[in-house]
């Protein structure tokens, strides 16, 4: 492969799965049968089906998606980092508006080479702390990370703009005839159902934020040193059989291929290449003056002698030592005790509602991985990231917040599309059965104990089949001293699911008369 | 890393023209903000469906099952009873229909209005000529109760318009004589209709004690709901007051008797095969608490909207025409 048109098509195709990420991340609501395309992006990377095996010591079901990117690896090297991931290209896009001062790539580039192995050490710290029970690989994994942001922060962003775009055009006069007709389609196939927003937005875009913006240091840098499913690709694609070729002949060393090249792979006056490091774009193929670079398929290290003859000039490696990696062995161990850091522990856990199928806390906890999937297809837009309410071991998994959106009855989206299995299959059908949750009046705030004027506002919304909030005739005196009969609701609870829809539509200003807490049965942890 | 950004801002706008713009689009807006979206609106809708020999007039049809045609019968033979669609709705028109789609529930629940109801009636109105609309104000989320309830495929086929209620299209109309309330904020759509279809479904409710005809309009008004539900009674007969309904057809074919309006099960649903068609709602509403073996006085709101002399209560007193399908 030697044309250059293959950088062009490499863009295309990579721009084609930016469309196919967003059309599922956007089309993952409502009518959903088959869920398999879209959680495919989030079952596709390895560091996390490892990090779920580890942490919850069984085998997980993504494995067969992931080893199968693994595979082609073998073969075509880290094609994934530069065709596929939807992380890449956003990084990628966000470079070319970053980085302005291309002759600075140069001198950048022999610092950066000195931390690309960096990503070792974090792929390595991520999987002792999984094999601890935290699954930190969802924090910083690439596939979640890039779910999780895009739905909690850049496609609710987007979503907000264009209401509030066409709100003002609506009320400009003359204007709002042409602006509600394309308003209304956009309603019907872009935008969410309802306006959107969540919890704890602004951590997770911070974090979106700041990889991006690593780019003022080196292109693609979170790529090249710090991505972890990157260093797992890396280490295979060692022995990728799909390799970059130099023609010494043509070749004039003009150190143009060097400077385009995003992931810094190529040394020796654009000679040679760390196999480990090229996500194969083809730009150097684009950039090479006189087209003699070239990528063929070879046995992997039968050139492997050549280095060895040039030894004069001063190659760094890339692969780290073992010292380093000691390093950041020491590193996740010293780290270990400060991850059950948890000043909530005795106040809000009981707030914590997990969506519905959820396992116990504790397992549930080390098999989500953060992929926020559940939060985006939510209808009710009632599940949000949670930040450190439940201690950092929790960061990012979703939780219920009734007060916001409720558990829709007729629903059981978001343990359909859970790609690992942190929350059980249920059935429509068995939604009546899974008890998220238990509500509990506040009586000094419920309008009929406190101000004898009947409300049964929750009693009527109440979807259980035998009302969980049933209602008594009792005297009370209202705000007057007068004594009224007024009809008191109380819960029972064996009948509550924990929906949270009595708390949601609760007429009570600011916090609700009625409140959803995770299952009194449930003892704090053990849900079930 | 700040001036970059500073001068990146800086040669894509001269300071000077980007303020201007910003200022015209906002006064624009601002400007707009005041006239168009002023809830405000100074005409007072008076309900006119109070005429004691129109409004006592009650159709009923029975029909012998539950199926789509014979559905689609009763609702000719009603129709004609009441003197012919065309009557009631000429060429260009503005009609709103509005059903019950209050929940995210498969129509076999009886929680919404039968789509097959809501299908014939759009049908007919739209055979017509008129521009007919069909929305509801949903509890749940209103795209899956719409899809769930079946009834934005009825919509479909019917040839209506499916409209999803927006928060922007409220307007405040004041009620005279309100028991409770002495204003409202009233849909657009409602304000501007030339005629409005109410059509609920009847079913068990706990605060009401049953929801029909009278209850289904808390779906056109805006605010918040929860807050209606104190003094419920007195909000539902001011209801009535700020919307004028011209013609009720109400769905009994499937009747939830427990556990109303959105929690019951196959047990509690009872199959009636009816449908009541009247121009008076509270007189519609009289008659069809005999379904569930109740009196209209059982009911505080018929009780509050026949001391208002909103109709006829008097089931005795009413001019019922029975049909059979």
């Amino acid at each position: 492969m030697k044309s250059p048109l293959w950088s062009k098509i490499r863009a295309y195709v990579q721009l084609l799965f930016w469309f196919i990420f967003v059309f599922l991340l956007i089309y993952s609501r409502d009518p959903v049968d088959n869920t398999f395309l879209y959680n495919l992006f989030s079952k596709l990377s390895f560091h996390l089906s490892l990090s779920t095996s580890l942490s919850s010591l069984k085998f997980a079901e993504s494995f067969f998606y992931s080893s199968v990117i693994i595979f082609l690896t073998i073969f075509l090297g880290r094609f994934f980092c530069g065709w596929i991931c939807p992380l890449g290209i956003t990084i990628d896009a966000s470079d070319k508006k970053l980085i302005k001062n291309k002759s600075s790539v140069f001198s950048i580039q022999k610092k950066i080479i000195k931390i690309k192995h960096y990503k070792y050490g974090i792929l390595l710290i991520s999987l002792i702390l999984s094999l601890a029970g935290f699954q930190a690989a969802g924090i910083i994994d690439p596939l979640s990370l890039v779910y999780r942001s895009y739905t909690v922060s850049l496609y609710a962003y987007f979503d907000r703009l264009i209401r509030i775009l066409f709100d003002v055009l609506y009320y400009i006069p003359g204007i709002n005839y042409l602006s509600e007709p394309v308003y209304d389609i956009l309603k019907d196939k872009v935008l969410d159902f309802n306006l959107v927003e969540f919890e704890n937005h602004i951590p997770v875009f911070l974090l979106f934020l700041i990889i991006i913006l690593l780019s003022y240091l080196a292109r693609r840098f979170w790529c090249q040193s710090l991505c972890p499913l990157g260093a797992i690709f890396s280490l295979v694609s060692r022995f990728s059989f799909f390799q970059r070729h130099v023609d010494a002949a043509l070749c004039n060393s003009c150190l143009k291929c060097q400077n385009s090249c995003r992931m810094n792979a190529i040394y020796d006056g654009g000679q040679k290449t760390y196999e480990s490091e090229c996500i194969k774009c083809f730009e150097c193929l684009k950039s090479c003056p006189s087209k003699a670079a070239s990528f063929k398929f070879n046995v992997p290290f039968a050139n492997k002698e050549k280095p060895i003859e040039n030894k004069q000039i001063n190659t760094p490696q890339i692969f780290t030592s073992r010292k380093s990696l000691m390093k950041s062995f020491f590193a996740a161990l010293l780290l270990l005790p400060f991850f059950n850091i948890n000043t909530n522990r005795r106040t809000n856990f009981t707030y914590i509602i997990r969506p519905p199928g959820a396992k116990r806390e504790d397992e549930f906890i080390k098999e989500c991985i953060r992929c926020a999937q559940c939060i985006k297809i939510c209808p009710t837009n009632a599940l949000h990231p949670i930040f450190l309410e439940a201690g950092l071991t929790a960061m990012f998994t979703p939780r219920l917040v009734p007060r916001l959106g409720y558990c829709e009855k007729n629903c059981n989206l978001c343990s359909k599309i859970c790609p690992t299995d942190a929350l059980f299959k249920i059935k429509k059908s068995d939604k009546d059965k899974t008890i998220i949750g238990t509500a509990y009046f506040v009586k000094d705030r419920c309008i009929p104990y406190s101000e004898g004027i009947n409300c049964m506002v929750c009693e009527e919304m109440c979807p259980t089949s035998d009302k969980a909030i049933k209602f008594k005739d009792e005297i009370v005196l209202n705000k007057q001293g007068k004594k009224v009969q007024v009809k008191i609701p109380y819960v029972i609870e064996n009948l509550c699911i924990g929906c949270g829809i009595c708390e949601n539509k609760c007429p009570v200003t600011g916090d609700a008369a009625i409140q959803v807490t995770t299952p009194k049965s449930a003892e704090g942890i053990n849900r079930f | 890393m700040l001036h970059k950004f500073q001068n990146y801002f800086l040669k894509r706008f001269a300071r000077k023209e980007f303020l201007n713009r910003v200022l015209k689009i906002m006064s624009a807006y601002f400007l707009g903000k005041n006239f168009i979206g002023n809830k405000k609106i100074f005409s007072q809708t008076t309900s006119n469906t109070t005429t004691d020999s129109e409004g006592s007039k009650l159709t009923i049809i029975k029909g012998k099952d539950l199926s789509k045609e014979t559905i689609f019968k009763m609702v000719d033979k009603g129709l004609e009873n009441l003197g012919g669609i065309n009557k009631f709705i000429k060429k260009g028109m503005n009609v709103v229909i509005k059903p019950n789609i209050g929940f995210n529930a498969p129509p076999e629940s009886a929680f919404t209005t039968n789509p097959h109801l809501v299908e014939a009636v759009a049908k007919k109105c739209v055979e017509t000529g008129a521009k007919v609309t069909v929305f509801d104000r949903p509890v749940h989320t209103d795209k899956l109760c719409y899809r769930n309830s079946k009834i934005l495929e009825a919509i479909e086929n019917a040839g209506a318009k499916v409209h999803y209620m927006d928060d922007r299209k409220f307007k405040e109309v004041k009620i005279k004589n309100g028991i409770n309330l002495n204003k409202l904020e009233v849909y657009e759509e409602i304000i501007k209709a030339d005629f409005i279809i109410n059509m609920p479904i009847a079913k068990h409710h706990s605060s009401a004690n049953l929801t029909m005809s009278m209850k289904n309009l808390m779906g056109v008004i805006g605010g918040r709901r929860g807050w209606f539900h104190l003094y419920l009674h007195e909000n539902i007969v001011d209801f009535n007051k700020a919307v004028p309904v011209q013609l009720v057809i109400l769905d009994a074919l499937r009747i939830l008797t427990a556990n109303g309006p959105a929690s019951g099960t196959e047990k509690d649903v009872k199959e009636t095969n009816t449908i009541v068609m009247g121009t008076n709602p509270v007189s519609v509403d009289a008659y069809t608490t005999s379904l569930f073996n109740k009196k209209p006085t059982d009911l505080e709101y018929l009780t509050l909207a026949a001391k208002e002399k909103m109709g006829e209560i008097d089931i005795k007193k009413l001019n019922i025409q029975n049909i059979n399908v």
